[in-house]
């Protein structure tokens, strides 16, 4: 039994310990293990494209994030008050883009954007068709998190706030958002981190001026997998799992 | 004694869809009354509090506060405040701040604030848990943060929903005592919904009983145990044996019921014609076949015991008076040697003539 969960972690993570482990390698290839150092993550800050991705990357994903926290909230808490004709389908159709295959998704923006999508847009208006594509992915997510915990909340407490002589408004900000501020930041993590390492979809809608992190990786070991690559990807998976570490712990966070 | 009505309420509807959830109730509430509605689950009763309440629109009729209409007004702008049947003390404020969120939406001045805040506390016997979070709190304890929580915005008028269907059996009796206590203390109308009989009858000043969306009886408690006007809140509320009654062939008002022989219609005591006749278990006397108790009415039918029921305080006995025809009948165990009938064994049941309510249909 833990020779098998043994065997389970190596196979998960030895993949990444590698990429990891000779980032650090001081060699040109990544085949034999040569001394410790830090040079090819000088060298990628240096990589002018590459920092200029990883700028496109983290403003998509920011933008991403608030977008998509609105707009998944918002579809959350009406379908969890309201009811109405379709709501079921609704619901159903919300969560569509969770399930269908990414590289279809990719494919049907790429043909949406082709119709109309203007060329040669200053940055970062260049980016608006990336990140339009992102929330259409992402937001489902949010909705999805937030609901689960919009299950648990107990619909008398608006109705109570209200009777004590609050508005919509503040019963809405006083006590429902307090009950479900946990799963939003999750949501918005989540977000984050999935739009920050999305390649399918962003590699079917980037422009030649609006190249993002993975899609520059992914153009970089066309050519050859340097260590500046390993180091690239490196600071990805930090900085994803930093957010999906946070997210988890603000999505079982216990009510106070 | 006529008293001022605090609300009147006229011909309210309520429709959901082709369900008539409310339908065209006219009910007076008294200032500083306290008013339950007992109903079976689904009669309309949480609805018509939630009209009250503001939290329902009617479909047709008018809601009345002080003679002004107040059907349209939200429940943030009525004078009316509700506790809920979950309780629904918010969960991330501590006591404290549960009990004083009405008085900050309403910018009550600090000073004023905590002294209304203290107040309220010590009403409901809060002391010392102020800082406490809901989860830290028993049952008992929520309900009074939602009631201090209502009263501390001193209403006119104050709707309690199932206020005691979530608490066990024992602290339930507390609470009802001490619902009344505070009703008496703060002098505000409230209005409580309820399907537990014995709560109704033990709190209320009048009681409401509700059927099928529409009221069926309003009254004291006593008169709508002793004097119930039909057949559904002689049997809804406590226990009650009813049986078919027919004209007597002589007429002049006298009935024939099987088992219970030809009774007279007693002054007052129901609908003419009638079609049902009862008498209330614990209105049943039985003693051996001849002997008349002390206390025995004028009435009498022999009888076999065909079950008992030991409950501590009193021994339920089915007895079988005709074919077809059983009888309940309650008898205090008023001494710690009371020995019951045993199953099979023939008794004499009696009652007073009085005592027999004819129901119409």
């Amino acid at each position: 039994m833990r020779s098998f969960l043994a065997a389970f972690f190596v196979m998960l993570y030895a993949p990444i310990v590698t990429l990891v482990a000779f980032s650090f390698n001081d060699s040109k290839r990544n085949i034999v293990w040569r001394g410790f150092t830090t040079k090819y993550y000088a060298k990628a800050a240096a990589n002018e494209s590459l920092i200029e991705a990883f700028a496109n990357s983290l403003t998509i994903a920011a933008v991403n994030m608030v977008a998509s926290v609105a707009l998944g909230v918002a579809a959350a808490v009406l379908l969890w008050r309201f009811r109405f004709p379709f709501r079921h389908a609704a619901d159903g159709m919300m969560s569509l883009p969770i399930v269908i295959p990414e590289i279809c998704l990719g494919v049907a923006l790429l043909v949406f954007f082709n119709q109309w999508w203007p060329r040669d847009l200053a940055w970062p208006l260049s980016l608006g068709n990336i990140i339009i594509a992102h929330i259409t992915f992402t937001f489902p997510f949010v909705a999805v998190i937030v609901r689960g915990r919009l299950a648990s909340v107990n619909r008398e407490l608006e109705k109570a706030a209200m009777d004590l002589g609050a508005s919509e408004w503040q019963a809405m900000r006083d006590v429902l958002l307090p009950q479900i501020r946990p799963s939003i930041i999750a949501g918005a993590l989540i977000a984050f981190t999935l739009s920050l390492d999305d390649f399918v979809i962003t590699y079917f809608t980037a422009g030649p001026n609006s190249i993002t992190l993975p899609v520059k990786i992914n153009s970089m070991v066309r050519f050859s997998v340097t260590p500046e690559v390993n180091a690239a990807s490196t600071v990805l998976i930090v900085i994803t799992v930093i957010a999906a570490v946070l997210a988890m712990r603000f999505q079982t966070a216990r009510r106070a | 004694m006529t008293r001022r009505a605090l609300i009147e309420v006229r011909g309210i509807s309520k429709h959901f869809g082709r369900e008539k959830a409310v339908n065209d109730v006219s009910l007076d509430i008294y200032d500083k009354e306290f008013l339950v509605l007992l109903g079976p689950s689904g009669c309309g009763k949480t609805t018509l509090l939630r009209l009250i309440g503001g939290f329902e629109n009617p479909t047709e009729g008018v809601i009345r506060m002080d003679g002004r209409d107040i059907a349209a007004l939200p429940p943030n702008k009525r004078p009316v405040n509700m506790v809920f049947q979950s309780y629904a003390v918010f969960p991330h404020m501590n006591v404290r701040d549960n009990i004083a969120y009405g008085l900050r939406i309403d910018r009550v001045a600090a000073p004023e604030l905590k002294r209304r805040v203290d107040e309220a506390v010590s009403l409901v016997q809060l002391d010392g848990l102020e800082t406490r979070f809901s989860h830290q709190l028993s049952g008992g304890q929520r309900q009074r943060v939602a009631l201090a929580r209502a009263l501390v915005k001193r209403p006119r008028l104050l709707l309690l929903d199932e206020p005691l269907s979530a608490l066990d059996a024992k602290l339930r009796e507390t609470m009802q005592n001490e619902l009344v206590k505070l009703h008496n203390t703060v002098g505000i109308t409230f209005v409580v919904v309820t399907h537990d009989q014995d709560e109704a009858l033990s709190m209320a000043e009048r009681v409401a009983v509700m059927e099928s969306g529409g009221i069926r009886q309003l009254d004291t408690p006593r008169n709508l145990y002793e004097a119930p006007s039909s057949r559904f809140v002689a049997d809804f509320v406590g226990r009650m044996n009813i049986l078919p009654a027919r004209p007597a062939p002589g007429g002049d008002g006298r009935y024939a019921v099987d088992g219970l022989g030809e009774i007279a219609a007693a002054s007052g005591s129901g609908a003419a014609p009638a079609s049902f006749a009862a008498i209330r278990p614990e209105k049943l006397r039985i003693a051996a076949p001849g002997a008349a108790p002390s206390d025995a009415g004028a009435h009498s039918a022999e009888a076999a015991v065909e079950n008992v029921s030991y409950y501590g305080g009193q021994t339920v006995l089915s007895v079988c008076v005709a074919v077809g025809v059983n009888l309940t009948v309650a008898t205090p165990n008023s001494s710690r040697n009371a020995v019951a009938p045993s199953v099979g064994e023939r008794v004499t049941v009696w009652w007073r003539g009085e005592d027999v309510i004819l129901l119409g249909e």
